[in-house]
């Protein structure tokens, strides 16, 4: 017990010179700055990807309606197997690289702010 | 957590954890800020982790302890009983100088007997909450906490 005592005395008279506060606080804020441009990143690469899931959903499921409707009209005419097979065939394909066309194209319109980034993050370790 | 807050909690802490940090890393200020640095940053980021505001300082703690470890794991600077002899301070006093028995005594220690001692007794926490802390349990921290007595004793008699 007495020992306890002894270090609890010796160990909080401990109190080393430390640096200047507001230098630290001011070296944390410029990458705590970096960290919030990194989450303000990722925030907006998110919204660009829902946005172009979202996009780019709507638009294969109207070319597919689209496409099936002008297939259905198309078939009456020449109701054989193979015209059919051919026809969902071509519907599929069509939706599906409409979808893409359109999920890449909203992510290119949407592009982030790529170069303030990193010129935020270099400035934030340099300092 | 917004920014704000966590700077006022950060501000109000800040002391305590460079001082706790010091006394891990056995005077390396430069080291000990480092490494005060990269615990507040990770702090930042899982800062939506934390739901309750008044366990802030021994969350802020524990992540500290692991920075340390980590750090401490990756360089094994501190093993070398003779670097605590060469820690350099920028102080043109002679306060650099004394804390240095002190320094030598807590760099024979484990990092986790050294850590356990210094929330126990510079800190003043409990044992449950030095347990918390240090991920571990009540009677390991009471363990550490005697070897880290015994040590600090047989060192700082000499």
């Amino acid at each position: 017990m007495n020992e306890d005592n002894e270090l609890r005395q010796l160990l909080s008279q401990f109190n080393p010179r430390q640096g200047s506060e507001v230098e630290f606080m001011a070296r944390l804020q410029r990458q705590m700055d970096a960290i919030d441009t990194v989450r303000e990143y990722c925030q907006a690469e998110r919204r660009r990807n829902r946005r172009a899931v979202i996009v780019a959903t709507a638009a294969g499921c109207l070319t597919g309606i689209a496409l099936t409707l002008l297939m259905l009209l198309m078939i009456t005419h020449d109701p054989s197997t193979l015209n059919f097979i051919l026809g969902w065939i071509c519907v599929a394909g069509a939706s599906i690289a409409v979808t893409l066309a359109s999920f890449r194209l909203v992510q290119i319109l949407m592009s982030p702010p790529k170069l303030q980034l990193n010129k935020k993050i270099i400035k934030a370790q340099s300092s | 957590m917004e920014r704000e807050q966590f700077i006022r909690l950060t501000t109000r802490n800040l002391e305590d954890l460079r001082r706790l940090l010091t006394a891990l890393c056995c005077g390396d200020r430069q080291l000990a800020d480092d490494l005060a640095q990269d615990s507040l940053l990770k702090a930042y980021v899982q800062i939506d982790s934390l739901k309750d505001e008044a366990k802030f300082r021994p969350w802020l703690l524990r992540i500290a302890y692991t920075t340390f470890l980590n750090n401490r794991r990756a360089q094994r600077i501190l093993d070398n009983y003779d670097s605590a002899h060469t820690v350099v301070s920028d102080s043109e006093t002679d306060a650099a100088f004394r804390y240095q028995e002190l320094y030598d005594a807590l760099n024979r220690l484990g990092p986790t007997e050294r850590t356990a001692v210094a929330l126990f007794y510079l800190e003043g926490y409990s044992i449950k909450e030095v347990a918390s802390i240090i991920s571990t349990s009540p009677e390991a921290v009471k363990q550490h906490i005697y070897r880290g007595r015994q040590h600090l004793r047989n060192l700082l008699e000499k």
